[in-house]
Protein backbone atom coordinates (compact mmCIF):
# COMPACT_ATOMS: atom_id res chain seq x y z
CA UNK A 1 0.00 0.00 0.00
CA UNK A 2 2.84 2.33 0.95
CA UNK A 3 4.68 1.49 -2.25
CA UNK A 4 1.56 2.13 -4.31
CA UNK A 5 1.08 5.51 -2.64
CA UNK A 6 4.70 6.35 -3.26
CA UNK A 7 4.36 5.37 -6.92
CA UNK A 8 1.23 7.51 -7.31
CA UNK A 9 3.07 10.44 -5.74
CA UNK A 10 6.02 9.96 -8.08
CA UNK A 11 3.71 9.77 -11.10
CA UNK A 12 1.92 12.89 -9.90
CA UNK A 13 5.13 14.75 -9.35
CA UNK A 14 6.58 13.66 -12.69
CA UNK A 15 3.58 14.63 -14.83
CA UNK A 16 1.90 17.42 -12.88
CA UNK A 17 4.70 19.44 -11.34
CA UNK A 18 4.05 23.17 -11.86
CA UNK A 19 6.71 24.85 -14.00
CA UNK A 20 7.09 28.18 -15.87
CA UNK A 21 5.39 28.36 -19.29
CA UNK A 22 8.34 30.03 -21.06
CA UNK A 23 9.98 26.68 -21.78
CA UNK A 24 7.13 25.25 -23.83
CA UNK A 25 6.58 28.66 -25.47
CA UNK A 26 10.19 28.76 -26.60
CA UNK A 27 9.83 25.25 -27.98
CA UNK A 28 6.64 26.35 -29.83
CA UNK A 29 8.55 29.10 -31.61
CA UNK A 30 11.40 26.78 -32.66
CA UNK A 31 9.07 23.95 -33.66
CA UNK A 32 6.60 26.05 -35.66
CA UNK A 33 9.55 27.86 -37.27
CA UNK A 34 10.80 24.52 -38.57
CA UNK A 35 7.29 23.56 -39.70
CA UNK A 36 7.15 26.80 -41.67
CA UNK A 37 10.46 25.99 -43.35
CA UNK A 38 9.09 22.59 -44.32
CA UNK A 39 5.89 24.25 -45.55
CA UNK A 40 7.79 26.54 -47.93
CA UNK A 41 9.85 23.60 -49.18
CA UNK A 42 6.72 21.57 -49.86
CA UNK A 43 4.80 24.33 -51.68
CA UNK A 44 6.60 23.52 -54.93
CA UNK A 45 5.24 19.97 -54.78
CA UNK A 46 1.52 20.76 -54.62
CA UNK A 47 0.63 19.86 -58.21
CA UNK A 48 2.69 16.67 -58.24
CA UNK A 49 1.61 15.33 -54.87
CA UNK A 50 -1.73 16.75 -53.77
CA UNK A 51 -3.75 18.14 -56.69
CA UNK A 52 -6.38 16.37 -58.80
CA UNK A 53 -3.72 15.22 -61.32
CA UNK A 54 -1.18 14.19 -58.68
CA UNK A 55 1.06 11.18 -58.80
CA UNK A 56 -1.41 9.26 -56.66
CA UNK A 57 -5.12 9.83 -57.11
CA UNK A 58 -7.44 10.06 -54.12
CA UNK A 59 -9.08 6.84 -55.32
CA UNK A 60 -5.75 5.04 -55.11
CA UNK A 61 -5.30 6.37 -51.56
CA UNK A 62 -8.74 5.01 -50.62
CA UNK A 63 -7.95 1.67 -52.24
CA UNK A 64 -4.43 1.23 -50.84
CA UNK A 65 -4.99 2.83 -47.43
CA UNK A 66 -8.51 1.72 -46.51
CA UNK A 67 -8.24 2.24 -42.75
CA UNK A 68 -10.23 5.05 -41.19
CA UNK A 69 -7.93 8.05 -41.11
CA UNK A 70 -8.07 11.82 -40.68
CA UNK A 71 -8.04 13.44 -44.12
CA UNK A 72 -10.35 16.31 -45.10
CA UNK A 73 -9.71 15.59 -48.79
CA UNK A 74 -12.06 12.61 -48.45
CA UNK A 75 -14.93 14.95 -47.55
CA UNK A 76 -14.72 17.23 -50.57
CA UNK A 77 -14.33 16.88 -54.31
CA UNK A 78 -10.67 17.26 -54.95
CA UNK A 79 -9.81 20.25 -57.12
CA UNK A 80 -6.92 22.67 -57.43
CA UNK A 81 -9.04 25.34 -55.72
CA UNK A 82 -9.66 23.15 -52.69
CA UNK A 83 -6.05 21.96 -52.54
CA UNK A 84 -4.73 25.53 -52.64
CA UNK A 85 -7.34 26.55 -50.07
CA UNK A 86 -6.08 23.88 -47.65
CA UNK A 87 -2.47 24.86 -48.30
CA UNK A 88 -3.24 28.57 -47.74
CA UNK A 89 -5.13 27.94 -44.50
CA UNK A 90 -2.26 25.70 -43.37
CA UNK A 91 0.30 28.45 -44.03
CA UNK A 92 -1.74 31.16 -42.29
CA UNK A 93 -2.32 28.96 -39.26
CA UNK A 94 1.40 28.24 -39.03
CA UNK A 95 2.12 31.98 -39.11
CA UNK A 96 -0.44 32.57 -36.33
CA UNK A 97 0.99 29.75 -34.22
CA UNK A 98 4.50 31.15 -34.67
CA UNK A 99 3.62 34.60 -33.38
CA UNK A 100 1.27 33.08 -30.82
CA UNK A 101 -2.01 34.61 -31.85
CA UNK A 102 -5.02 32.34 -31.22
CA UNK A 103 -2.32 29.75 -30.64
CA UNK A 104 -4.37 26.70 -29.71
CA UNK A 105 -7.00 27.02 -32.49
CA UNK A 106 -4.19 27.80 -34.94
CA UNK A 107 -2.26 24.67 -33.94
CA UNK A 108 -5.43 22.59 -34.25
CA UNK A 109 -5.96 23.82 -37.81
CA UNK A 110 -2.24 23.24 -38.53
CA UNK A 111 -2.59 19.62 -37.39
CA UNK A 112 -5.75 19.05 -39.42
CA UNK A 113 -4.26 20.47 -42.64
CA UNK A 114 -0.91 18.78 -42.08
CA UNK A 115 -2.43 15.36 -41.40
CA UNK A 116 -4.73 15.70 -44.42
CA UNK A 117 -1.87 16.62 -46.75
CA UNK A 118 0.29 13.83 -45.35
CA UNK A 119 -2.45 11.22 -45.60
CA UNK A 120 -3.36 12.46 -49.08
CA UNK A 121 -0.17 10.71 -50.20
CA UNK A 122 1.31 8.51 -47.51
CA UNK A 123 3.98 7.11 -49.84
CA UNK A 124 6.00 10.30 -49.47
CA UNK A 125 6.20 10.17 -45.73
CA UNK A 126 9.24 9.54 -43.62
CA UNK A 127 10.00 9.82 -39.93
CA UNK A 128 10.18 13.63 -40.27
CA UNK A 129 6.50 13.90 -41.16
CA UNK A 130 5.59 11.45 -38.42
CA UNK A 131 7.42 13.63 -35.91
CA UNK A 132 5.65 16.72 -37.25
CA UNK A 133 2.21 15.22 -36.61
CA UNK A 134 3.02 13.63 -33.27
CA UNK A 135 4.61 16.68 -31.70
CA UNK A 136 2.08 19.17 -33.10
CA UNK A 137 -0.73 17.03 -31.67
CA UNK A 138 0.90 17.18 -28.23
CA UNK A 139 1.59 20.92 -28.45
CA UNK A 140 -2.13 21.61 -28.86
CA UNK A 141 -2.68 20.36 -25.31
CA UNK A 142 0.00 22.62 -23.83
CA UNK A 143 -0.29 26.31 -22.88
CA UNK A 144 2.50 27.09 -25.38
CA UNK A 145 0.74 30.32 -26.34
CA UNK A 146 0.62 31.62 -22.77
CA UNK A 147 4.06 33.12 -22.95
CA UNK A 148 6.29 34.76 -25.60
CA UNK A 149 3.19 35.33 -27.71
CA UNK A 150 0.69 37.93 -28.81
CA UNK A 151 -1.95 35.98 -26.88
CA UNK A 152 -0.05 36.58 -23.63
CA UNK A 153 0.32 40.28 -24.48
CA UNK A 154 -3.39 40.60 -25.22
CA UNK A 155 -4.08 38.76 -21.98
CA UNK A 156 -3.18 42.01 -20.16
CA UNK A 157 -6.18 43.72 -21.71
CA UNK A 158 -8.72 41.02 -22.57
CA UNK A 159 -9.69 38.18 -20.23
CA UNK A 160 -10.37 35.96 -23.26
CA UNK A 161 -6.62 35.69 -23.83
CA UNK A 162 -4.73 33.95 -21.07
CA UNK A 163 -1.19 34.25 -19.84
CA UNK A 164 -0.64 31.58 -17.26
CA UNK A 165 2.62 31.87 -15.35
CA UNK A 166 3.02 28.18 -14.61
CA UNK A 167 1.51 24.90 -15.78
CA UNK A 168 1.72 21.21 -14.99
CA UNK A 169 4.29 19.88 -17.41
CA UNK A 170 2.61 16.66 -18.54
CA UNK A 171 2.88 17.50 -22.26
CA UNK A 172 6.63 18.08 -21.97
CA UNK A 173 6.92 14.74 -20.17
CA UNK A 174 5.11 12.95 -22.98
CA UNK A 175 7.31 14.67 -25.56
CA UNK A 176 10.37 13.57 -23.57
CA UNK A 177 9.09 9.98 -23.39
CA UNK A 178 8.32 10.08 -27.13
CA UNK A 179 11.87 11.26 -27.90
CA UNK A 180 13.31 8.49 -25.72
CA UNK A 181 11.15 5.92 -27.49
CA UNK A 182 12.47 7.13 -30.87
CA UNK A 183 16.10 6.59 -29.88
CA UNK A 184 15.53 3.28 -28.10
CA UNK A 185 13.36 2.01 -30.98
CA UNK A 186 16.06 2.75 -33.56
CA UNK A 187 18.81 1.15 -31.43
CA UNK A 188 16.64 -1.95 -30.96
CA UNK A 189 16.08 -2.28 -34.72
CA UNK A 190 19.67 -1.39 -35.65
CA UNK A 191 20.94 -4.21 -33.45
CA UNK A 192 19.12 -6.61 -35.79
CA UNK A 193 21.19 -5.44 -38.77
CA UNK A 194 24.51 -7.05 -39.66
CA UNK A 195 26.13 -3.80 -40.84
CA UNK A 196 25.54 -2.07 -37.50
CA UNK A 197 27.03 -4.98 -35.61
CA UNK A 198 30.08 -5.42 -37.84
CA UNK A 199 30.69 -1.65 -37.86
CA UNK A 200 30.19 -0.84 -41.56
CA UNK A 201 26.74 0.81 -41.42
CA UNK A 202 28.13 4.38 -41.43
CA UNK A 203 30.28 3.50 -44.46
CA UNK A 204 27.15 2.62 -46.44
CA UNK A 205 24.90 5.30 -44.97
CA UNK A 206 27.33 8.10 -45.82
CA UNK A 207 27.79 6.79 -49.37
CA UNK A 208 24.16 6.43 -50.41
CA UNK A 209 24.06 8.23 -53.73
CA UNK A 210 21.30 10.74 -53.00
CA UNK A 211 22.01 11.28 -49.35
CA UNK A 212 25.64 12.35 -49.40
CA UNK A 213 26.39 15.86 -48.25
CA UNK A 214 29.94 16.79 -47.25
CA UNK A 215 32.80 14.50 -46.37
CA UNK A 216 36.10 14.45 -44.55
CA UNK A 217 38.23 12.60 -47.14
CA UNK A 218 40.85 10.87 -45.03
CA UNK A 219 38.63 9.99 -42.07
CA UNK A 220 35.70 8.73 -44.11
CA UNK A 221 38.04 6.30 -45.86
CA UNK A 222 39.39 4.88 -42.64
CA UNK A 223 37.76 1.63 -41.61
CA UNK A 224 38.68 2.18 -37.96
CA UNK A 225 37.07 5.62 -37.94
CA UNK A 226 33.95 4.27 -39.68
CA UNK A 227 33.65 1.50 -37.10
CA UNK A 228 34.01 4.00 -34.26
CA UNK A 229 31.29 6.14 -35.89
CA UNK A 230 28.97 3.15 -36.36
CA UNK A 231 29.26 1.84 -32.83
CA UNK A 232 29.40 5.40 -31.49
CA UNK A 233 26.03 6.04 -33.14
CA UNK A 234 24.53 3.10 -31.28
CA UNK A 235 26.02 4.27 -27.98
CA UNK A 236 24.93 7.90 -28.41
CA UNK A 237 21.41 6.92 -29.49
CA UNK A 238 21.09 4.62 -26.52
CA UNK A 239 22.35 7.39 -24.22
CA UNK A 240 19.80 9.80 -25.72
CA UNK A 241 17.04 7.32 -25.00
CA UNK A 242 18.16 6.20 -21.56
CA UNK A 243 20.92 8.18 -19.82
CA UNK A 244 19.26 11.49 -20.66
CA UNK A 245 16.82 10.79 -17.80
CA UNK A 246 19.57 10.94 -15.19
CA UNK A 247 20.30 14.40 -13.84
CA UNK A 248 23.99 13.63 -13.56
CA UNK A 249 24.39 12.90 -17.29
CA UNK A 250 21.57 14.99 -18.77
CA UNK A 251 23.55 18.01 -19.95
CA UNK A 252 26.48 15.98 -21.29
CA UNK A 253 24.13 13.66 -23.19
CA UNK A 254 22.22 16.67 -24.56
CA UNK A 255 25.37 18.35 -25.84
CA UNK A 256 26.59 15.05 -27.29
CA UNK A 257 23.17 14.57 -28.96
CA UNK A 258 23.20 18.01 -30.55
CA UNK A 259 26.76 17.51 -31.88
CA UNK A 260 25.73 14.05 -33.11
CA UNK A 261 22.78 15.39 -35.11
CA UNK A 262 24.80 18.30 -36.49
CA UNK A 263 27.41 15.73 -37.54
CA UNK A 264 24.81 13.66 -39.39
CA UNK A 265 23.54 16.83 -41.07
CA UNK A 266 27.11 17.61 -42.18
CA UNK A 267 27.72 14.19 -43.69
CA UNK A 268 24.24 13.40 -44.97
CA UNK A 269 21.57 15.33 -46.77
CA UNK A 270 18.56 14.38 -44.64
CA UNK A 271 16.22 17.35 -44.72
CA UNK A 272 14.56 18.41 -41.47
CA UNK A 273 14.80 15.21 -39.44
CA UNK A 274 18.04 16.12 -37.66
CA UNK A 275 16.78 19.67 -37.10
CA UNK A 276 13.53 18.34 -35.64
CA UNK A 277 15.40 16.07 -33.26
CA UNK A 278 17.70 18.89 -32.14
CA UNK A 279 14.59 21.02 -31.52
CA UNK A 280 13.00 18.19 -29.53
CA UNK A 281 16.06 17.91 -27.32
CA UNK A 282 15.24 21.45 -26.11
CA UNK A 283 12.53 19.84 -24.01
CA UNK A 284 15.13 18.10 -21.88
CA UNK A 285 16.41 21.41 -20.55
CA UNK A 286 14.43 22.24 -17.41
CA UNK A 287 11.66 24.85 -17.77
CA UNK A 288 13.68 27.03 -15.36
CA UNK A 289 16.73 26.87 -17.63
CA UNK A 290 14.58 27.72 -20.64
CA UNK A 291 12.86 30.52 -18.73
CA UNK A 292 16.24 32.08 -17.92
CA UNK A 293 17.10 31.85 -21.63
CA UNK A 294 13.75 33.44 -22.62
CA UNK A 295 14.20 36.22 -20.03
CA UNK A 296 17.59 36.98 -21.49
CA UNK A 297 16.04 37.16 -24.98
CA UNK A 298 13.26 39.50 -23.84
CA UNK A 299 15.76 41.77 -22.04
CA UNK A 300 17.99 41.93 -25.12
CA UNK A 301 14.93 42.85 -27.20
CA UNK A 302 13.99 45.61 -24.74
CA UNK A 303 17.58 46.88 -24.75
CA UNK A 304 17.53 46.89 -28.57
CA UNK A 305 14.41 49.05 -28.56
CA UNK A 306 15.93 51.43 -26.02
CA UNK A 307 19.00 51.87 -28.20
CA UNK A 308 16.98 52.26 -31.41
CA UNK A 309 16.35 55.55 -33.23
CA UNK A 310 12.60 55.54 -32.46
CA UNK A 311 11.13 58.64 -30.76
CA UNK A 312 11.62 58.75 -26.96
CA UNK A 313 7.91 58.68 -26.23
CA UNK A 314 7.21 55.70 -28.47
CA UNK A 315 10.25 53.86 -27.11
CA UNK A 316 9.14 54.39 -23.53
CA UNK A 317 5.63 53.24 -24.32
CA UNK A 318 6.81 50.03 -26.05
CA UNK A 319 9.36 49.21 -23.34
CA UNK A 320 6.82 49.84 -20.55
CA UNK A 321 4.22 47.61 -22.22
CA UNK A 322 6.78 44.85 -22.85
CA UNK A 323 8.09 45.04 -19.27
CA UNK A 324 4.59 45.01 -17.82
CA UNK A 325 3.63 42.04 -19.97
CA UNK A 326 6.81 40.15 -19.12
CA UNK A 327 6.45 40.91 -15.41
CA UNK A 328 2.85 39.71 -15.50
CA UNK A 329 3.88 36.49 -17.19
CA UNK A 330 6.69 36.04 -14.69
CA UNK B 1 -5.69 21.57 -10.82
CA UNK B 2 -9.22 20.26 -10.46
CA UNK B 3 -9.60 16.61 -9.50
CA UNK B 4 -11.75 15.86 -12.54
CA UNK B 5 -9.39 17.42 -15.05
CA UNK B 6 -6.45 15.63 -13.45
CA UNK B 7 -8.32 12.35 -13.72
CA UNK B 8 -9.03 13.07 -17.41
CA UNK B 9 -5.40 14.01 -18.05
CA UNK B 10 -4.18 10.84 -16.35
CA UNK B 11 -6.44 8.81 -18.62
CA UNK B 12 -5.13 10.69 -21.66
CA UNK B 13 -1.51 10.09 -20.61
CA UNK B 14 -2.10 6.38 -20.06
CA UNK B 15 -3.95 6.12 -23.38
CA UNK B 16 -1.21 7.92 -25.30
CA UNK B 17 1.59 5.90 -23.72
CA UNK B 18 -0.44 2.73 -24.31
CA UNK B 19 -0.83 3.59 -28.00
CA UNK B 20 2.86 4.28 -28.55
CA UNK B 21 3.87 1.18 -26.62
CA UNK B 22 1.42 -1.32 -28.10
CA UNK B 23 1.52 -0.03 -31.68
CA UNK B 24 5.31 -0.40 -31.67
CA UNK B 25 5.85 -3.53 -29.60
CA UNK B 26 6.66 -6.85 -31.36
CA UNK B 27 3.88 -9.44 -31.37
CA UNK B 28 5.47 -11.70 -28.79
CA UNK B 29 2.37 -12.83 -26.93
CA UNK B 30 -1.42 -12.94 -27.28
CA UNK B 31 -1.97 -9.77 -25.26
CA UNK B 32 0.50 -7.80 -27.38
CA UNK B 33 -1.00 -9.12 -30.60
CA UNK B 34 -4.56 -8.32 -29.54
CA UNK B 35 -3.92 -4.83 -28.21
CA UNK B 36 -1.45 -4.03 -31.00
CA UNK B 37 -4.27 -4.26 -33.57
CA UNK B 38 -6.47 -1.77 -31.72
CA UNK B 39 -3.56 0.53 -30.85
CA UNK B 40 -2.28 0.50 -34.43
CA UNK B 41 -5.75 1.34 -35.76
CA UNK B 42 -5.94 4.41 -33.51
CA UNK B 43 -2.33 5.39 -34.27
CA UNK B 44 -2.97 5.10 -38.02
CA UNK B 45 -6.24 7.00 -37.80
CA UNK B 46 -4.72 10.03 -36.14
CA UNK B 47 -1.43 9.73 -37.99
CA UNK B 48 1.01 8.88 -35.21
CA UNK B 49 2.02 5.32 -36.09
CA UNK B 50 5.56 4.59 -34.87
CA UNK B 51 8.24 4.23 -37.52
CA UNK B 52 11.63 5.36 -36.36
CA UNK B 53 13.93 3.05 -38.27
CA UNK B 54 16.61 5.71 -39.06
CA UNK B 55 18.78 3.40 -41.22
CA UNK B 56 17.80 0.30 -39.27
CA UNK B 57 18.26 -2.59 -39.63
CA UNK B 58 20.67 -1.83 -42.52
CA UNK B 59 21.27 1.42 -44.42
CA UNK B 60 21.80 -0.36 -47.72
CA UNK B 61 18.12 -1.15 -48.21
CA UNK B 62 17.65 2.44 -49.40
CA UNK B 63 20.13 2.33 -52.24
CA UNK B 64 17.98 1.70 -55.31
CA UNK B 65 16.46 4.11 -57.76
CA UNK B 66 13.45 3.94 -60.05
CA UNK B 67 13.45 5.01 -63.67
CA UNK B 68 10.74 5.48 -66.30
CA UNK B 69 11.51 4.27 -69.82
CA UNK B 70 9.24 5.81 -72.43
CA UNK B 71 9.05 4.62 -76.06
CA UNK B 72 7.48 6.96 -78.63
CA UNK B 73 5.67 6.08 -81.86
CA UNK B 74 8.72 6.98 -83.98
CA UNK B 75 10.80 4.46 -82.05
CA UNK B 76 12.70 6.97 -79.91
CA UNK B 77 13.28 5.70 -76.39
CA UNK B 78 13.94 7.99 -73.40
CA UNK B 79 14.77 7.15 -69.82
CA UNK B 80 13.85 9.52 -66.98
CA UNK B 81 14.67 9.37 -63.31
CA UNK B 82 11.39 9.13 -61.36
CA UNK B 83 12.75 11.72 -58.94
CA UNK B 84 12.60 15.25 -60.29
CA UNK B 85 15.58 17.57 -59.86
CA UNK B 86 14.17 20.63 -58.13
CA UNK B 87 16.08 23.90 -58.23
CA UNK B 88 16.58 26.70 -55.71
CA UNK B 89 17.70 26.86 -52.08
CA UNK B 90 14.99 24.46 -50.89
CA UNK B 91 15.75 21.87 -53.59
CA UNK B 92 17.14 19.15 -51.26
CA UNK B 93 14.03 19.44 -49.09
CA UNK B 94 11.68 19.16 -52.09
CA UNK B 95 13.63 16.26 -53.49
CA UNK B 96 13.38 14.32 -50.24
CA UNK B 97 9.68 13.63 -50.88
CA UNK B 98 10.43 12.25 -54.37
CA UNK B 99 13.20 10.10 -52.99
CA UNK B 100 10.88 8.61 -50.41
CA UNK B 101 8.30 7.83 -53.07
CA UNK B 102 10.72 6.38 -55.63
CA UNK B 103 13.34 4.69 -53.47
CA UNK B 104 11.24 3.34 -50.64
CA UNK B 105 7.83 2.76 -52.15
CA UNK B 106 7.55 2.63 -55.94
CA UNK B 107 10.40 0.12 -56.19
CA UNK B 108 9.10 -2.02 -53.34
CA UNK B 109 7.56 -5.43 -54.08
CA UNK B 110 5.01 -4.68 -51.33
CA UNK B 111 3.69 -1.57 -53.08
CA UNK B 112 2.63 -2.95 -56.46
CA UNK B 113 -0.59 -0.92 -56.26
CA UNK B 114 1.44 2.22 -56.95
CA UNK B 115 2.67 1.09 -60.38
CA UNK B 116 -0.50 1.69 -62.42
CA UNK B 117 -1.06 5.20 -61.02
CA UNK B 118 2.62 5.94 -61.74
CA UNK B 119 2.19 4.82 -65.37
CA UNK B 120 -0.84 7.15 -65.71
CA UNK B 121 1.08 10.07 -64.22
CA UNK B 122 4.20 9.64 -66.33
CA UNK B 123 2.18 9.11 -69.49
CA UNK B 124 0.55 12.52 -68.93
CA UNK B 125 3.87 14.06 -68.07
CA UNK B 126 5.94 12.83 -71.01
CA UNK B 127 3.33 12.39 -73.77
CA UNK B 128 3.79 14.24 -77.04
CA UNK B 129 0.67 14.74 -79.18
CA UNK B 130 2.65 14.74 -82.43
CA UNK B 131 4.55 11.62 -81.45
CA UNK B 132 2.54 9.71 -78.84
CA UNK B 133 3.92 7.27 -76.33
CA UNK B 134 3.47 3.61 -77.29
CA UNK B 135 4.93 1.96 -74.23
CA UNK B 136 6.12 2.80 -70.73
CA UNK B 137 8.29 0.77 -68.39
CA UNK B 138 9.16 1.41 -64.76
CA UNK B 139 12.51 -0.06 -63.80
CA UNK B 140 14.45 -0.49 -60.60
CA UNK B 141 18.23 -0.19 -60.52
CA UNK B 142 20.61 -0.58 -57.62
CA UNK B 143 23.32 2.01 -57.16
CA UNK B 144 26.88 0.83 -56.54
CA UNK B 145 28.54 2.14 -53.40
CA UNK B 146 30.74 4.98 -54.56
CA UNK B 147 33.89 5.91 -52.73
CA UNK B 148 34.56 9.33 -51.31
CA UNK B 149 37.52 10.98 -53.01
CA UNK B 150 39.54 8.39 -54.98
CA UNK B 151 39.65 5.80 -52.25
CA UNK B 152 37.29 3.09 -51.25
CA UNK B 153 37.72 0.37 -48.70
CA UNK B 154 38.31 -2.82 -50.73
CA UNK B 155 36.72 -5.15 -48.21
CA UNK B 156 33.36 -3.35 -48.36
CA UNK B 157 33.26 -1.73 -51.77
CA UNK B 158 30.56 -3.99 -53.25
CA UNK B 159 26.93 -3.05 -52.68
CA UNK B 160 24.97 -5.85 -51.03
CA UNK B 161 21.69 -5.95 -52.90
CA UNK B 162 18.40 -6.96 -51.40
CA UNK B 163 16.48 -6.99 -54.68
CA UNK B 164 17.41 -7.48 -58.34
CA UNK B 165 17.61 -4.81 -60.99
CA UNK B 166 14.38 -5.41 -62.85
CA UNK B 167 11.52 -4.04 -64.86
CA UNK B 168 8.68 -3.55 -62.40
CA UNK B 169 5.92 -2.97 -64.95
CA UNK B 170 5.58 -2.60 -68.73
CA UNK B 171 2.48 -1.00 -70.20
CA UNK B 172 1.73 -0.83 -73.91
CA UNK B 173 -0.49 2.17 -74.52
CA UNK B 174 -3.81 1.25 -76.06
CA UNK B 175 -3.87 -2.07 -74.22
Amino acid sequence: MKTLKMMINKWDNFFFEEKPTEGIALFRIVWVGLLLMYYFADIGNIQDFYGPHALISLDTVREQFPMLHANIFHMFNISYEFTYFVVTVYGLSLALALIGLFTRPALTVVLLCMTSLHQRNIWLLSSSELLMRTITLLLIFSPCGHSLSIDSFLGNFFPRFKNKRTWSVWVVRIIQIQVSVIYLWTVFHKLKGATWLEGTAVYYATRLEDLTNFTVPYLMNSLIFLKIMTWGTLIIEFALGFFIWFKKWRKSVLILGIIFHLGIQYFMSIPFFELYLIALLINFFTPEELKAFADKGVNTFIQGIQESTLGTEIKEKIVRTLRENHETVK
Amino acid sequence: MKRLSKCFLNMLIVLYLGIIYFSGVPETNTLNTRIKKQASAVALGIGIWPSWSMFAPNPIRFDSKSFVEVTYKNGVMKEHDVEIEPKGPLAPFRKARWMKYAQDNLRSPNQKGLLDPAIRYFRNKYDDKANPIVSIKIKRKWSEVHPFSNHSIPSISKTPRIEKNEILITKTIGE
